[in-house]
Parts: C-alpha cells; structure tokens; sequence
C-alpha cells in the first residue's frame, strides 16, 4: 500500500513539474485523492519557499576567505610535517646505524672468534663458521690443513697456558683435520702433502709436551684412541703417576677418598681396600705419592690434619687405637695403609 | 543531477593541487550548498560557516574523490550531510515553531499546507528526520531528481520514493500538530 501511493506520489509530482495541473494529476488517482492533495500541497510549499541563499557579504568574501583558510591549513601541514622530518630523518639513521652495528658486532664475533680458545665465549662460532665452511667446501683439504692449523694454535697457545686437557683435546682434532686433510687428497698435490707433512713434524716437537697418554700419538696410527681426555692431567690438583710409587700398594691420587667418603677405621687398617677409584680429593688434601712411601714423614700436620686432631705416628701404629671412633681421623687425615702396618 | 560544465576540468586542477580552480567550484557551487544546509538548520550564519567546512572538507578529501564514481556536486552534499548528522547529533537543535505561527484556522491541516507562511513549513523541516530532511531538500529546494537524490543519499531510487512518501508525510503531520498546538 506504500509502496503503491509512494510511486503515486513520484509520478504526481513528475506530472507537476511537467506543467500539468494539480486538479489534472487528482484526477489521475481517486482513490488516494485526500492523501496525495496533502502530500503534493507540501512539496509545493517546499518548493515555492522563498529561495535561500547566502548574504552578499558573505559570497563576496567567501572565496578569499576559504583560499586564505586553505594557505594557512596547508602551512600547518608543511610545519607538521617539517617538524617530524628529522624525526623521520633520524629514525632512518637510527636504524642505519643500529644495522649497520648489528652487521659490525656480528662480523666482528666472528673475527673476534678466531683468536678463541676452547671454553671461550666466541669458541662455539669459531667452530661454526669452520663447520659452515667445511659443509660448503667438502673433501678440501686445504680447508681441513687450515682448520688443523688452527687447532695446532690452539694446543699451543692451551699448553703454554697450562691447559693441558684443552691443550690434548685440540691436539686430538688437529691430528683429525691432518687426517682429514690427507683423506681428502685425490690428486696428488705436492704442496699440501708437503705441509701435511711439515704439520705432522710440528706434531712430533709438540706431542712431548702435552701429558703422557697423548706423547704416545701416532697421527697416522692411533691418534683417536690417545688423546682422551685424562682426568689427571692438571698438576695441581694430582699426582703425575710416574712418581707414585707402588701404585697396587699405595694411593693413587685420582683414587682418593673424598672428605665425606670417610674411609672408616676398621678399614683403614686394611692395606688393600682404601681406596675407591673414582674418589679424587682435592689437591690440599691429597697426600703426595713420595710423601707417602715414608712412614714418618706421612702425614704433615701442619698440611692435612688440624694439630689437635692429628694422631701420632705411635698411636696409629696401635690397631686398637685406630678403631675407635673418637680417634678416628678425619678423610684428609686418614692414615695410609702402608703407614698404619709398619712400625 | 545538475553539474557544471567546468567541473570535470575543475576538479581535475583542484586535485592537482590548484587552489585556485579549487576556488572556481567554491564559487559553483556555494549557493547549492547553503541552500542545502540552511534549509534543514534555518540559521543563516551557522548555514554560512557549515558551508564552508564543507569545502575545507572537501579539499582535504579532494585526493580520494573518484570523479569516475560520483559527479562532484553529489560529493559535496554527501559531505554536508555528514556535517549536518554531525551537527544534529551534537546539538539537537528543537526550535520551538510557536513564534512563527500567526494565522490559525478551523482545519490545522490545511492552514499548515495552504496558508501558514511558507517559513513554518520550513521550519518544520527543521524538525525531521535527517533522513526526510535530507530526502525533501534535495528533491524540493535543491531540485534534485529521483535518480540524483538517490545517487546523493546512496539509496535505490524506489527507497527514495518511499522515504520522500514519509517524509511528506511527516512534514505534513508536524507542521499540522505545531499549528494546531499553536
């Protein structure tokens, strides 16, 4: 039904702006004859209201006032904008140099690494880049002389720093690299043979230095089966073997108990079941091998036992006196087998 | 929709930056415009200013206007619209009609549609809807087509209709009961 008179009162008034009479467009439709007079009446009083319009005053200024209004809009713009361009100047800057810092502090590690050492901070991207390297360039074999010649630097430069565990391990991966380096030749090439060869004779000077069971290393032979790392081959805290004397008998430093692994009383009498294996004290406490062998000079309170509680040597010769507990000596005070059986 | 022949070279100028041309089609189409928005706020001086924010909008939005899209003239009312909603919504403007009526007769309708002055229905229009306000002035002060208003308020031409039917409607109805009431 709105729909209906809605059209009605479109075509109406198409009808009136065509000329045509209001009592003519009436006729048209009786039936919606009351509604469509009331309706056609107001737009007719719409359209014939007095046609407004803007004060002269206003029209003759306007477009000067506006152009004046968009200058000064477009001004603050341009200062807005001028105001953050350095900021926008300086963020670019910002982050050219934060890049360009980032790439310097990246390539500089690696730079930095090449001078690492094994337990070093850059010593894991030294070994990174190599990897890298030797995953793009497989089976070069200059590639692996120069990585052994870095390992040769390393073991160098661990040894005279005393680090003979470090200094074995990087001997250990420069006997590899030699090995490597040689396995990747399939031409014969004269000069890199020739420096594998001066390599391995820098091997036969340097491999007297490092701890025993490294000396022993053929790097052609049996360089995997030697270099392991010995648990005894920092000085101050073991005795070199080779001064223990009778090793089945005595303790053996890396087998000494530690402080709470007290050995009990009863025990220590027995010479044979001292010691355990993997129970290495501390340097301060270990008795020193050559100290040991001589019966009187064993123990050193001034060394080991708190004076107070140190047993002579005449008590602890007595068996009786050593079971008890009250007089039993603390772990770094532990009499030696071989101490408490002779007289 | 009624545009002016310059407009396309106009507007082409204006959004290449020209201030000047820019000026021309403030000059084109200013008196539309007014009309327009005095007509639904009946305030001369505020209908000014309104006017020429619509143009300080107008060149600011000037570089996402697509003469392809819509004629500028339709553009120019969209943003007038907007501006009146805007207004409608902050200021609820409800001036009473009392002052303005003078001339009572025995039928409240047909005092109001033939011999109340032609102000109060203008007035009244004031009154409405936005959307019957906006749908009348267009079709019947500004002198827009079906077809052009619809292209303006962004309607089908057979909602146009309908909502021109209501709002007729409603004028008539408002303006009856302020008179009757007068």
């Amino acid at each position: 039904m709105v729909k209906d008179i809605s059209l009605i009162l479109a075509e109406s008034l198409e009808a009136l702006n065509h000329r045509v009479t209001l009592e003519n467009v009436l006729t048209r439709y009786p039936e919606h004859r009351a509604e469509l007079e009331g309706l056609l009446k107001a737009a007719h009083t719409l359209q014939a209201a007095p046609t407004a319009a803007a004060s002269p005053s206003f029209k003759k200024s306007a477009r000067a006032r506006l152009l004046r209004k968009l200058s000064a809009r477009e001004s603050r713009r341009s200062s807005l904008i001028d105001l953050f361009r350095p900021l926008q100047r300086q963020s670019a800057l910002s982050f050219a140099l934060a890049l360009a810092l980032i790439v310097i502090l990246t390539g500089g590690a690696v730079f930095a690494s090449g001078n690492s050492l094994p337990g070093d901070a850059l010593y894991g991207i030294k070994r990174s880049v190599e990897n890298a390297r030797a995953a793009v360039s497989p089976n070069d074999p200059a590639l692996h002389l120069e990585f052994a010649n870095q390992r040769l630097i390393e073991a160098r430069t661990q040894l005279q720093m005393g680090k003979m565990e470090g200094a074995a391990q990087s001997l250990k991966e420069y006997v590899n690299e030699l090995k490597l380096a040689r396995a990747s030749i399939t031409a014969p090439q004269p000069t890199l043979e020739k420096q594998i060869e001066q390599q391995q004779t820098i091997l036969q000077t340097l491999a007297p230095q490092i701890p025993a069971p490294t000396q022993t290393q053929e790097p052609t032979k049996s360089e995997n089966k030697t270099l392991e790392p010995s648990k005894t081959r920092e000085p101050g805290k073991t005795v070199e073997p080779s001064k223990t004397p009778e090793p089945g008998k005595t303790i053996e430093p890396s087998k000494t108990p530690e402080a709470s692994k007290t050995v009990e009383p009863s025990k220590t009498s027995e010479p044979g079941k001292t010691i355990e294996p993997s129970k290495t004290p501390e340097a301060s406490k270990t008795v020193e091998p050559s100290k040991t062998s001589e019966p009187g000079k064993t123990i050193e309170p001034s060394k080991t036992q708190q004076p107070s509680q140190t047993p002579k040597p005449s008590e602890t010769k007595e068996p009786t006196e050593t079971k008890k507990p009250e007089n039993t000596p603390k772990p770094s005070e532990t009499r030696k087998p071989t101490e408490t059986k002779k007289p | 929709m009624p545009s002016q022949p310059n407009d396309a070279r106009l507007v082409q100028q204006a959004i290449a930056g020209d201030r000047e041309a820019f000026g021309d089609l403030y000059e084109l189409h200013l008196d539309s415009i007014y009309r327009y928005i005095f007509y639904r706020l009946n305030d001369e001086r505020e209908a000014e200013d309104l006017t020429e924010t619509v143009f300080l909008k107008a060149w600011e939005a000037l570089n996402r206007y697509r003469p392809s899209e819509i004629p500028f003239a339709a553009w120019l009312y969209r943003i007038a619209h907007n501006l009146l909603v805007d207004r409608h919504r902050t200021h609820k403007r409800l001036d009473s009609l009392d002052e303005h009526y003078s001339d009572p007769q025995t039928d409240p309708e047909t005092r109001a549609l033939h011999n109340v002055d032609a102000a109060v229905i203008v007035q009244a229009l004031t009154q409405l809807d936005p959307s019957h306000q906006q749908v009348l002035t267009l079709r019947f002060i500004n002198g827009h087509s079906h077809a052009e208003t619809a292209q303006i308020m962004e309607r089908s031409e057979t909602n146009v209709r309908v909502l021109q039917h209501r709002a007729l409607a409603a004028l008539r109805r408002l303006a009856a009961g302020k008179i009757d009431h007068g």
